[in-house]
């Protein structure tokens, strides 16, 4: 090997620097003070050395050649030897539509995406121009490739005419039985060669991934007339990206109330599910990204409509408490507004077991009197230790109207409240509690559960049906629970002991693809002819 | 088969060298846009003519070669390898034992290791 001009000097500092470090003490190079001599191409004792210095030259960045491989021939022969040309198979380019609005029209042109020679997650969900990165080859169920032939020659002749066979190889494992629209497919019109263009392109080759979280596909390109050669791509496996959002809940001095946030395990199990939560994705005052959740008084939060999360995405929102009154006709809580209660602690007696009951309000009247409104300052309960029995105190002093002499009937308003874990709304907002209703703080591993839970029920999970369309025989309710496996799944009603889902929830989660988001348990798993 | 007569090869000769010339200057404007702004296509086609004619003159006669040539005039300067600067080339260029492409490679290694200062 030798170096040719112009030479890289930066290479060359590198190379000196590096055979003089492999060789410390070699008297070839270095004199009996140990300073360095250079290399001399007259020197018979540094050939090896000179050797591995173009070596390391071009390891550097430096370029070289061999000089043997140039034949000995003037400039000025005329006659060349005829050499028998080679059509090679050079590569394959990737093309994507990339839409973009200008002047408040939409342009679409096409646009060289990622190389299609390096493995990569394929978000199948994905839509152009979702994501700010302007990555946009790698989302979507389709591919479109084009292959190129050239001359070894270099003729620019030719070039036209030649056919490229096309093949989208599944991996073994990939998920069997899908039904049609679920499925992998090339999109070819014709049979699967496409022919080269004047300058040696076919025409696009497209492909779709199937719709299944975990799917691995490849495009094999093989040259079929005029010479030979075969080209495969990248792997490209099934994933779903989805965008989230962390919101907490503040005190009223700004202080946090809810204590735990969102843990890695939620990354995790769904990463084992393929499917590749980002975020959170707002910036905004708070130093971790997170929006708040705003108190309008003591008692009562209010969720805040002016939150904002991506349309298809996910907002988890920290709170300290969360339960529904079962009174309320919509015990899921009506879209424009959601209460999230603390407890009414220290005002009434506390009734700690659950379901957790606080007396709402309370009426009195004499025994032929009319009703009247009790003071609820005025009532004190204490709970015994089993805690459903209740002792409850009257303070009958200072009721206006009341004769303590006479019979005093008092009708009690027991409120019971279910405490939860969380809910999801249906609008991709998911509500964890941080602590229990009962008082201490929820572990962050339950708290973990309980994303995962929330997450799934908007991912469609567990599903009324199977990917293949027949019934789901372990759906419990027409919440999306999941009763496999003697509630060790993580869709479970009440999940304490799961951490993570069965492995049909797992099944129905990896063929959901995840592109609106929330999903209700009952949706399909596509729509009709959509990709 | 057609056989040429020997005027008929001649204007192949010429029409040969012509292209090499043509091609190497752009190869030269190429790999060393600096030095050679300054030239025009037909002064750069006049060095590596140049390049040529020294070359032979050296033994140096392989189209390779001569490129390398062009190269060190293009480097070195238009003198090379008669300049005052140039003794360590002409030490190397006039040693009879050498074939020409074993010259041009020692003035490359020459460039490389004892054209600098000690590393």
């Amino acid at each position: 090997m030798i170096a040719t001009r112009p030479f890289n000097w930066d290479a060359s500092d590198a190379a000196d620097e590096a055979l003089y470090a492999a060789n410390a003490g070699n008297p070839a190079l270095f004199d009996a003070d140990g300073n360095r001599k250079k290399l001399d191409p007259a020197n018979s004792d540094h050939k090896d050395l000179i050797d591995e210095w173009f070596r390391l030259y071009a390891k550097h960045g430096g370029e070289v050649e061999d000089p043997n491989v140039p034949p000995e021939d003037p400039p000025d022969k005329p006659v060349k030897p005829c050499e028998d040309d080679e059509l090679i198979l050079v590569g394959l380019t990737e093309w994507i539509k990339d839409v973009k609005i200008v002047n408040g029209v939409p342009v679409v042109k096409k646009v060289e995406a990622d190389d299609p020679m390096q493995d990569r997650r394929q978000y199948i969900n994905g839509r152009l121009a979702d994501f700010e990165d302007g990555d946009h080859s790698n989302y979507g169920r389709r591919l479109q490739v084009t292959a190129q032939v050239r001359w070894k020659s270099g003729k620019k002749s030719d070039l036209a005419g030649h056919s490229i066979h096309f093949r989208f190889e599944p991996f073994p494992g990939n998920r069997e039985n899908l039904p049609a629209e679920l499925q992998h497919s090339n999109l070819f019109e014709s049979e699967d060669e496409l022919s080269t263009d004047a300058k040696g392109f076919t025409s696009q080759a497209k492909f779709e991934l199937s719709q299944y979280g975990g799917d691995r596909f490849r495009i094999r390109a093989t040259l079929k007339t005029g010479g030979t050669g075969e080209l495969v791509s990248g792997v490209f496996t099934a994933w779903r990206r989805v965008p989230f959002t962390v919101d907490t809940m503040d005190n009223a001095d700004g202080t946090d109330r809810a204590t735990h946030l969102l843990g890695q395990r939620v990354v995790t199990t769904f990463a084992r599910n393929y499917v590749e939560l980002v975020g959170p994705t707002r910036d905004d005052l708070h130093p971790i990204y997170k929006n708040v959740m705003h108190s309008d008084d003591d008692e009562n939060y209010v969720f805040d409509n002016s939150l904002t999360k991506d349309p298809d995405g996910l907002g988890f929102v920290f709170a300290d408490l969360v339960a529904s009154n079962p009174e309320d006709e919509d015990a899921n809580f009506p879209a424009a507004k959601y209460v999230v209660r603390k407890r009414w602690v220290p005002k009434v007696g506390f009734l700690a077991m659950p379901p957790y009951r606080r007396i709402a309000s309370a009426t009195w009247k004499h025994f032929s009197g009319k009703w009247a409104t009790f003071p609820l300052d005025n009532i004190s309960a204490m709970g015994h230790s089993n805690g459903f029995d209740v002792n409850i105190h009257f303070d009958l002093s200072g009721v206006k109207g009341l004769n303590p002499k006479r019979r005093v009937k008092v009708k009690l308003k027991i409120q019971v409240f279910q405490s939860l874990g969380g809910f999801q709304n249906h609008d991709g907002w998911l509500f964890v509690a941080s602590r229990h209703y009962g008082g201490g703080h929820i572990e962050q591993n339950y708290v973990d559960s309980i994303c995962i839970h929330e997450a799934g029920h908007a991912f469609g999970v567990a599903a009324e049906n199977t990917p293949e369309g027949t019934k789901n025989g372990h759906v419990m309710d027409w919440a999306g629970h999941c009763s496999n496996g003697d509630k060790s799944c993580i869709m479970y009603k009440s999940s304490a002991n799961a951490s993570d889902f069965c492995y049909v929830c797992s099944d129905m989660l990896r063929a959901r693809d995840l592109k609106s988001l929330p999903l209700e348990w009952d949706a399909p798993y596509s729509k009709s002819g959509e990709t | 088969m057609m056989r040429l007569n020997q005027d008929q090869f001649d204007v192949f000769r010429d029409f040969a060298r012509a292209n090499f010339y043509k091609k190497t200057a752009c190869d030269l404007t190429e790999r060393f846009p600096v030095e050679t702004r300054a030239f025009d296509d037909l002064q750069l086609a006049e060095l590596v003519a140049t390049a040529g004619d020294r070359g032979q003159a050296c033994g140096v006669t392989s189209a390779y070669d001569i490129r390398r040539f062009a190269e060190c005039l293009l480097v070195h300067g238009m003198t090379f390898p008669d300049g005052e600067t140039h003794g360590w080339a002409r030490d190397v260029l006039e040693n009879g034992k050498m074939t020409g492409r074993a010259k041009m490679n020692m003035l490359i290694q020459l460039e490389c290791f004892q054209g600098r200062p000690t590393p």
